[in-house]
């Protein structure tokens, strides 16, 4: 096995992203003329009050979602000029999912659940890689269960293993710890930085969990729909300190 | 509750129009049926109204009993009444006119060879009269004046392209002579009475090809303007002779429409049979649609009981919902089974049976009989769905995502285990005990061993659709989830799969049954079936009756050994009142050649005119003894003393209960029609030769047909795979009906899982991969379903067949290719049925799924 080559270059950005909802003058400003760049090999946080665009952007990001107007890139690829068809294929391929909850599917083992996108390609896994994901995750003696004899730190670690079992060029997570007690929390917070130290994996993260922000390397804060500032190596404190100045 | 259950309702307007078309399906083919009927029994009554309706009364020969024995009835055996009657009513006063008929068989040949019309409906001649009524009115042209000269039916004019002038070839007892046609007749104001072609002749001619010399069949009779028809009839039957009665128009139409009627009331009994198993498939997918909804809807009726709901409100407001389900669905099947009673008409027309044109009857009987099955049938199947929604507990509002579980109860097993095993009694003790009622025991056993089934086939559902699915699983990921799915919800599955297995029990069941039949027929052929070759009818169906000269004429050709022709009649002991008896008739002194009788206690041979030898079983069931004399009564000539000789074992090939040579027949039988002839080809001359030769003989009757062994034995087989395509025709709508279940069901838990679909097109999943998902879950389902009815109905064919094994099926035979082919075809229209969830289930917004609650 070997982990991808750490690069600098940049895995997906947003070139003026606007996302409104309805006209006129009842039109919602989700993302104003947003510019974000995620760079590779980095733990990349967003964060901001509700309402401020976060979750439109990770949508946006990972392809979920369409602009209004505006670019967004996975690696080099544009993602408004694909078709559907297109555009499952690089969910499929190019990029990994970690939802707040419901990640796993339920009539599917835990490794059937991680193995799912590389089946839906129909392409075989890279045994050795899957191997070391399921053992840095601490999944082996679950594999063989189903997802309703997991508890929630475990179906989230599964559905990090599922994220990371083809290699993606980037990962998505949605308030992944949302649904689990701190401790647990913290642990999986854990998991996908070694994710990115150790893997060279690109993770971006929406939260509102100032502890859970501080895991990343880099955390961007969003207001009424664009960045509003930045922050390397946050802290805890910090980012508390941030955000109250933000809500003010 | 009415604004809750209101907008519950027009929240789900498709769940709500896939539940309504089950019974929309049902109740129209209950309410076809009766329009079908109903408009058949209206057209008739409004044809015989008008054949008679210049007629007042009519005279007929005394019956001493009518044939109703469905082996026999359709040979013509009727007493005549002398000519001089047709004087003495004459005579009568206040008689204006009285015409008199002769009736017998007469087989129109168009000018290109072929018979016109028979196979099934009449092919009748009589002789023409000045009278004024009658059954048969003049179009065009003249009636016959002399011996060469004929009336056709304008249907046979148009069908064989003969007009007025034409010469035509007709074929009646006496053989084929040629007439030229001179004029053309219809029933009133019909061109077409069910198929039925009448040739009219002189009197002279019509006496002697229908051997009635100084007789008549009937007189019609038409009184003065003025005189009262019940004191006209009261003067006739004063001068009339012992062995001949009066009746009025009226009367003689009933009895005319009372045969009719029975066809019909057979006909409606089976097609509303056919309609019953849809609605009782209908009845399932309600249940199950509404056993789904109450589950996803638990958070909903949990949030009513918070609020202050009691669980009769609950429980109404699901009733509510059936309620007017049930009404407009079923106001909708009355409609569109008046379109469906045009279709009926137009399969059996396909199957071979023509109906006269006429408007479509809607009773109010039918209306209300629609409207009240199809609401009351919504109505009791929503009914514990909506107690289970009033036991949600309040307390369920406040569970996120929490929904009633759906595992097989205890409660369900041991209904389902009762119902089961009693079915399985009283089908068993209605086929082998046959009490009075078997039948009634037969139906209720199938309908309560499919219910058992049902209830208990959630215990192996998981099982079995494990297996069923492998075959998908192991082609793609898609076919593994759908597998798994399908596994999922044993109880759900099982309901949906049960309404399929309900269809194909029977289709299985009437296959199995065809086939055994074919496998006893062949068997019986191999047994019995002694002759090189048969005549009957050109074309497989009914019998077809012909003139005793082919049988004198095959059997002059040197290229034929032993032949004989068979007629057929009824007789009825004289102590034995009511019951009848069939006889057949052959020529006794080789029939041993032909076919082999299993005889006993007398040399077939050897019976001569006034001796009998009867069925093993009827003699025992009558107590007769070999040497007993018996007096029977017979149709045309009254009561006569047989003498038994002996007994014999297979009547199969015979078709008659008692056997007597043909001197016999001819003493005691007006009719000298034959059904068919069986025969051997010449000692040293090969059955194609013999074959041959008797084709040159048939030249001259094309409504005739020869075949050897091989080609007799295909076309029994064929006339039985004809009636099973009938059945399976007919069992398509219940299969409809079923497979709409399996859509509506797909659909339902489509919707539920939108947050899995969500996840799974989040992770990649191609659309393509989400419709074949759904589509191979709904096959996986639909082929559980067949599995079951392929099953269940080998178990209804195997305890039918076994006891039928006196009745001479005695081979239960499984055409297993044939089955699997079912099962194959089901999960397959399964796969179809599943195509409409299936893209709902692709179209659905990734992004709004994934973020559903």
């Amino acid at each position: 096995m070997t982990a991808p080559a750490p690069t600098t270059t940049t895995a997906a950005r947003v070139v003026d992203g606007h996302k409104t909802y309805g006209e006129g003058e009842t039109a919602v400003h989700a993302l104003a003329g947003i510019n974000v760049e995620i760079a590779r090999n980095e733990f990349t946080a967003i964060m901001g009050p509700s309402g401020s665009g976060k979750s439109t952007l990770l949508h946006c990001l990972a392809g979920l979602d369409t602009l209004t107007s505006g670019h967004v890139f996975i690696g080099e690829t544009e993602l408004g000029s694909l078709r559907e068809r297109d555009l499952t294929i690089l969910r499929r391929t190019k990029v990994g999912f970690v939802f707040q909850a419901y990640n796993l599917v339920p009539t599917l083992t835990a490794l059937d659940n991680i193995r799912l996108p590389l089946d839906l390609a129909g392409s075989d896994p890279d045994h050795s890689w899957l191997d070391l994901v399921i053992d840095t995750l601490g999944i082996r003696d679950r594999l063989d269960h189903k997802p309703a004899e997991l508890s929630g730190g475990q179906q989230q670690r599964v559905a990090a293993a599922r994220a990371l079992a083809s290699k993606p060029e980037i990962i998505f997570a949605d308030e992944p710890t949302g649904a689990l007690d701190s401790n647990t929390g913290a642990a999986f917070l854990g998991f996908l930085e070694r994710a990115v130290k150790e893997f060279g994996q690109t993770i971006v993260m929406v939260s509102h969990d100032p502890g859970a922000a501080s895991h990343a390397d880099r955390l961007l804060f969003l207001a009424d729909g664009v960045i509003v500032d930045e922050m390397r190596e946050p802290t805890p404190d910090r980012v508390l300190d941030r955000m109250k100045a933000l809500e003010a | 509750m009415w604004a809750v259950t209101l907008k519950g309702l027009l929240a789900h307007k498709t769940r709500l129009a896939l539940t309504g078309l089950a019974i929309v399906l049902g109740v129209a083919f209950v309410a076809g049926t009766f329009i079908f009927t109903d408009s058949l029994d209206d057209s008739f009554a409004g044809l015989f109204a008008d054949i008679n309706a210049n007629t007042d009364a009519y005279v007929n020969p005394v019956k001493p009993f009518e044939d109703t024995s469905p082996e026999t009835a359709f040979v013509p055996e009727l007493p005549t009444l002398d000519a001089s009657v047709l004087d003495l009513v004459a005579g009568v006063e206040g008689v204006a006119d009285v015409g008199g008929f002769v009736q017998g068989f007469a087989q129109i040949i168009a000018p290109d060879g072929t018979a016109v019309g028979g196979q099934g409906p009449p092919t009748l001649g009589f002789n023409f009269d000045d009278f004024e009524g009658g059954a048969v009115t003049l179009r065009e042209g003249r009636g016959p004046q002399a011996r060469n000269e004929v009336t056709i039916d304008i249907g046979s004019a148009e069908a064989a392209g003969l007009g007025i002038g034409d010469d035509v070839d007709v074929v009646t007892p006496v053989g084929r002579r040629s007439y030229q046609v001179v004029g053309t007749t219809g029933f009133g104001d019909e061109d077409d009475l069910l198929g039925a072609t009448i040739v009219t002749f002189d009197l002279a001619e019509a006496r002697e090809v229908f051997d009635k010399d100084g007789v008549y069949d009937q007189l019609a009779v038409i009184g003065e303007p003025d005189i009262d028809s019940e004191e006209l009839m009261a003067r006739i039957a004063a001068v009339l002779p012992e062995d001949a009665e009066v009746v009025s128009a009226a009367s003689q139409s009933e009895s005319d429409l009372e045969d009719i009627r029975s066809f019909l009331g057979f006909f409606n009994t089976i097609l509303l049979t056919f309609a019953a198993v849809s609605l009782f498939v209908g009845a399932f997918i309600i249940a199950n649609t509404f056993s789904i909804v109450v589950a996803q809807r638990t958070r909903e009726f949990a949030l009513l009981r918070a609020v202050g709901a009691s669980t009769r409100q609950v429980t109404r407001s699901v009733m509510l919902e059936a309620l007017l389900v049930g009404v407009v669905a079923s106001a909708l099947g009355l409609l569109v089974g008046i379109g469906l009673a045009g279709g009926l008409r137009g399969l059996l027309d396909a199957f071979g049976f023509g109906f006269p044109e006429g408007e479509n009857v809607l009773a109010p009987r039918t209306v209300v009989v629609s409207l009240v099955l199809g609401t009351v049938l919504t109505l009791v199947s929503a009914v514990l769905p909506a107690l289970r929604a009033a036991r949600v507990p309040p307390v369920e509002a406040m569970r996120p995502g929490s929904q009633a579980s759906e595992g097989s109860s205890s409660a369900r097993t041991v209904l389902g285990a009762v119902a089961g095993a009693v079915g399985v009694v009283a089908l068993i003790v209605g086929l082998l005990a046959t009490p009075d009622n078997a039948i009634s025991y037969v139906g209720a056993g199938a309908l309560l061993t499919m219910l058992g089934v049902a209830l208990l086939s959630p215990l192996i559902a998981g099982r079995v659709t494990g297996v069923l699915g492998l075959p998908v699983a192991r082609r793609s990921v898609d076919g593994r989830l759908a597998r798994e799915n399908s596994r999922r919800n044993p109880k759900r599955t099982a309901s949906t799969a049960s309404a399929l297995m309900i269809g194909l029990a029977l289709v299985s069941f009437v296959t199995i049954l065809a086939s055994s039949i074919t496998g006893s027929v062949a068997r019986l052929l191999d047994e019995q079936f002694r002759s090189d070759f048969i005549i009957a009818g050109a074309a497989a169906g009914p019998p077809q009756l012909f003139s005793p000269a082919i049988s004198a004429a095959v059997d002059a050709l040197p290229e034929t050994g032993a032949v004989s022709g068979i007629r057929l009649g009824t007789t009825q002991p004289q102590d034995a009142a009511g019951s009848q008896i069939p006889i057949a008739a052959v020529d006794a002194a080789v029939i041993d050649e032909l076919v082999s009788l299993g005889a006993e206690g007398g040399d077939v041979s050897a019976l001569g005119e006034g001796q009998f030898l009867a069925l093993g079983s009827l003699a025992e069931e009558r107590g007769w003894a070999v040497g007993d004399t018996i007096p029977f009564t017979f149709i045309a000539t009254g009561t006569r003393e047989l003498e038994m000789v002996g007994t014999f074992e297979s009547d199969e090939l015979i078709g008659g209960r008692m056997l007597v040579d043909l001197s016999t027949y001819e003493a005691n039988f007006n009719n000298d029609l034959e059904v068919f002839i069986y025969g051997n080809a010449a000692d040293g001359v090969a059955v194609e030769d013999a074959l041959a030769a008797v084709e040159g003989v048939l030249a001259d009757a094309p409504n005739l047909g020869v075949r050897d062994q091989a080609s007799f034995r295909e076309e029994q087989d064929a006339a039985i795979g004809q009636i099973l395509n009938l059945m399976i025709a007919l069992l398509f709508f219940a299969i409809v009906v079923a497979l709409i279940g399996i859509t509506n069901t797909m659909a339902l838990s489509v919707f539920e899982r939108t947050r899995e679909l969500g996840l799974l097109r989040a992770v990649g999943m191609t659309r393509r991969q989400v419709r074949r998902m759904v589509r191979y879950e709904a096959g996986i389902v639909s082929a559980f379903g067949a599995v079951l009815g392929v099953v269940v109905g080998a178990f209804f064919a195997w305890s039918v067949v076994r006891s039928l094994a006196e009745q001479g099926l005695d081979t239960l035979v499984f055409p297993v290719g044939r089955l699997l082919v079912y099962i194959v075809i089901a999960a397959l229209a399964g796969i179809a049925a599943g195509s409409f969830p299936a893209r709902r289930a692709a179209n659905l917004d990734v992004l709004e799924a994934v973020t559903t609650e």
